[in-house]
């Protein structure tokens, strides 16, 4: 089961919808816990104990700092319990993946994560312990959220689990921003990533300087829309069901400068790693060395959040590096220069580093880029690239046309010039993709 | 004012019971068109268990979707207009659909290669192998630009040239390459036409010491030109013309034909080699002697004595109509369908010649070797 499947729009969706809202507003959490466990149940039964098993714990860890509320250290051993679980199934569970090629587990790394972060906030009081299982259960494997976040705080969205009115507008925006979210996840996202595969399954003597483009600027599309598609989409589901979800992604390859692209891409994964580890290391409190190694910790967070691989790992590290840089460095050079040179200059950074990336190995990628530049001596192109640009010319259109912030300012333009027929033409518009995305889908 | 706010408080409770009817609407169509043609769309607690269930949903429903064909018809449009001529495997051209053949499974075409090898050292009959090309590799003219295919040509080389003083082998590539700007392949069904199985029919007859009958001792007759084939199903595209199916019946000597199929336990015959009244039974290829069996014995009342045994695959339906003027008895074995109790039945020391005569996909993709086995053990 994935959220862009037809039985899911039009059967799994408008059903809960319908139960979720028909029910008094009090069990309307209940609800939709347990529709999220059918989903799980549903996209992938054998994880269904690990995720009961791994919330249960964490609540329970929760329950056991109410209790030894006057306990310093036995607080501190519920915290320190909770972390070591959490940190034990992702490693656990990662290591099943790459060594044993097991299957991996739907959402794992979010609910532990979200899991964490409840209990470190209240460890930290800066929330009061959860009493209600049901909305900590529901605020850790809300599904919509379990593919790619955004990892929220459970503060930012307890509100909104509790009192959750109908409010049809929101259900027609939410179902609009679905809409868009499919369409990047499954159109430009899956169209995209068959292109980087197609190139990455040539044999080693069909490669080519266009081709190797081609996969470093394929691959950093795919990345792109198929986790803000499925972020979208999870924002769109959630505001159907009155909760909102703050946005992950804000249109990362438009960044002017490779901390701007940080705080674009992946934002709350980023937020997160802030809020619990670079805060907890006195953020930048002991001068820049110890500052400069906090930032490439969180660097390579942000890679090993793409799963445990040494490439993922370095390629957190460069990003830092040029953070350090820019901090540290040419912060004054960037804040002069003018907008569009920044751009390129984040564009080349951001692009070069999905060379690492892309490689299995650090020889690879470093195999990457002097292929790239034309010397490793291949030829500049052959048939077979152009093939496949032939093939996809308008799909890399598309997604260059909608990594740019292109079409939210005409929207932005025509709801405030024209409000209501724009309304009515957007609508028309989504209904029109959602037509398309299920033609697409047969 | 106080008016207004009612209004206002009506319309928001109008437009939350439209909300709610609209979901249930739309659930219910989904419930109802799925269950229409499939009543087992319901749970059952093993599916769930196992996570098969979400998929089994996932087919129902997509396999009775309201207008799916007008849909299926709008998503190929799309994807056309997006630039891709390559979609499921099948390339599209207003001329006809191509199917891409996939470069062939090694370790499958050595083991058939080598039981088709030891057939002819073994059995001390005539033994002939003749390997089809498929449309890609033939009418290369319609594939797209900058287009790769498997080069089927050196495939076939490489293939016949191990089989070299064990087995004939009829060179069909060429036969059909020389006529590539010809009807020979459907547009719609990844097949020869009759016209590209008479072509490989006059291959053949070289190498089998046929005297091959000129095209124009045959008349055409034609069972339809609206077919659309399997190609057709799976791409939609609708530029591409239908198909003819033309029926070449021996007209300078006629003959009489016994076609008996043996499906299962069951046994079909038809007295004549192309049995029309199966068109309306939807089965519009079958007109060709009744399609291909698991075995196909095909009785000719003609001056010939000679018995030939082919084990070949649907490509049969084009070149056999032909091939039979020439034998007393043909019988086509399909090994893909042959039951171990039908191998039985299979008296290969009782034929003349022994023809393998399979498409290349087929030859590359399946296993014929367990089934030979069991032929070659009797």
């Amino acid at each position: 089961m994935r959220m862009t499947n037809l039985s899911f729009i039009y059967l799994i969706l408008p059903l809960s919808l319908f139960v979720f809202y028909a029910v008094p507003p009090k069990a309307r959490g209940g609800v939709l816990l347990a529709v999220s466990l059918l989903y799980y149940a549903l996209a992938q039964p054998r994880g269904l104990w690990l995720l009961l098993a791994c919330v249960a714990l964490d609540y329970a860890a929760m329950q056991g700092m109410a209790l030894l509320d006057k306990h310093p250290r036995g607080r501190r051993f519920c915290v320190t319990f909770c972390f070591a679980k959490n940190l034990g199934f992702i490693v656990w569970s990662s290591a099943m993946v790459e060594i044993y090629g097991a299957e991996a587990r739907l959402g794992l790394l979010i609910y532990t994560l979200t899991g964490l972060d409840t209990v470190l906030c209240a460890y930290r009081r800066e929330m009061p312990i959860v009493r209600n299982p049901v909305t900590f259960a529901l605020h850790c494997c809300f599904f919509p959220k379990l593919y790619a976040g955004p990892l929220v705080e459970y503060r930012a969205v307890r509100e909104q689990m509790i009192h959750s009115p109908l409010q049809p507008h929101r259900l027609i925006e939410g179902a609009g921003e679905f809409v868009h979210g499919a369409v990047k996840n499954l159109v430009l996202g899956g169209g995209i990533t068959v292109v980087y595969r197609s190139i990455r399954n040539m044999a080693p003597e069909e490669a080519t300087v266009l081709s190797t483009w081609c996969l470093v600027i394929a691959l950093a599309f795919s990345v792109y829309f198929t986790l803000s598609g499925f972020c979208d989409m999870a924002k769109g589901i959630a505001a159907m069901f009155g909760i909102k979800l703050p946005a992950n992604f804000y249109y990362p390859y438009q960044s002017r400068s490779v901390e701007d692209f940080f705080n674009r891409f992946n934002i709350t994964v980023n937020q997160y790693f802030r809020r619990t580890v670079y805060r907890s290391l006195q953020e930048d409190k002991n001068g820049p060395a110890a500052d400069a190694l906090n930032i490439l910790v969180i660097g390579m967070l942000m890679g090993l959040w793409f799963g445990f691989h040494v490439n993922y790992l370095l390629w957190g590290l460069y990003l830092g590096s040029f953070i350090i840089l820019e901090k540290y460095l040419y912060k004054k050079v960037l804040q002069a220069t003018p907008t569009l040179f920044c751009r390129v200059y984040a564009l080349c950074v951001v692009l070069s580093s999905f060379t690492i990336f892309a490689g299995n190995s650090a020889r690879q990628s470093l195999g990457f880029i002097r292929d790239m530049f034309g010397f490793g001596g291949l030829e500049a192109f052959n048939e077979q690239i152009l093939y496949l640009l032939s093939s996809n010319w308008l799909l890399l259109v598309l997604c260059v046309f909608f990594s740019t912030s292109l079409t939210y300012v005409v929207s932005t333009w025509m709801r405030k010039l024209w409000p209501r027929v724009s309304r009515v033409l957007l609508a028309a518009v989504d209904a029109a993709i959602l037509l398309a995305l299920t033609a697409l889908a047969l | 004012m106080l008016k207004e706010a009612v209004r206002m408080k009506l319309w928001k409770k109008l437009s939350r019971v439209a909300c709610m009817l609209g979901m249930l609407c739309i659930a219910f169509l989904a419930i109802s068109y799925a269950a229409e043609q499939n009543s087992s769309l319901l749970p059952e607690w093993g599916e769930v268990r196992g996570g098969t269930y979400a998929s089994k949903l996932e087919q129902g429903l997509k396999a009775n979707f309201p207008y799916r064909q007008k849909l299926t018809q709008l998503a190929l449009d799309l994807k056309l207009a997006g630039g891709q001529r390559v979609q499921n495997q099948i390339y599209i051209n207003k001329e006809g659909l191509l199917r891409n053949t996939d470069p062939p499974n090694k370790k499958i075409t050595d083991k058939n290669t080598q039981v088709i090898m030891r057939f002819g050292e073994e059995e001390g009959i005539p033994t002939y192998l003749m390997l089809i090309p498929t449309a890609s590799a033939v009418k290369q003219q319609l594939l797209p630009n900058f287009a790769q295919t498997y080069n089927q040509s050196r495939f076939i080389e490489d293939t016949y040239n191990q089989m070299s003083g064990k087995v004939t082998t009829v060179d069909a590539y060429n036969a059909l390459f020389n006529k590539r700007e010809e009807y020979v392949y459907y547009r719609t069904e990844n097949n020869l036409t009759a016209l590209g199985g008479y072509y490989v029919y006059t291959a053949l007859g070289k190498k089998m010491g046929i005297e091959n009958s000129s095209l124009n001792q045959f008349e055409i007759q034609y069972a339809t030109d609206e077919y659309r084939g399997d190609l057709f199903q799976r791409s939609p595209y609708k530029e591409v013309r239908p198909d003819t199916l033309a029926l070449y019946c021996y007209t300078r000597y006629p003959r009489d034909y016994v076609v008996t199929h043996h499906v299962g336990g069951e046994i079909k015959t038809y007295h004549t080699l192309y049995p029309v009244h199966l068109q309306e039974m939807d089965r519009e290829m079958n007109v060709y002697f009744g399609g291909v069996s698991s075995i196909t014995d095909f009785q000719i009342a003609s001056p010939y004595s000679t018995r030939l045994l082919v084990f070949g695959d649907k490509t049969a339906l084009s070149y056999l109509p032909f091939v039979v003027n020439h034998y007393q008895q043909v019988t086509l074995v399909d090994l893909f369908q042959l039951s171990r109790e039908q191998a039985e039945d299979v008296p290969v020391n009782e034929y003349d010649q022994v023809l393998f005569a399979y498409s290349l996909e087929t030859y590359s993709r399946l296993d014929i070797s367990t089934r030979m086995e069991w032929i070659l053990s009797i």
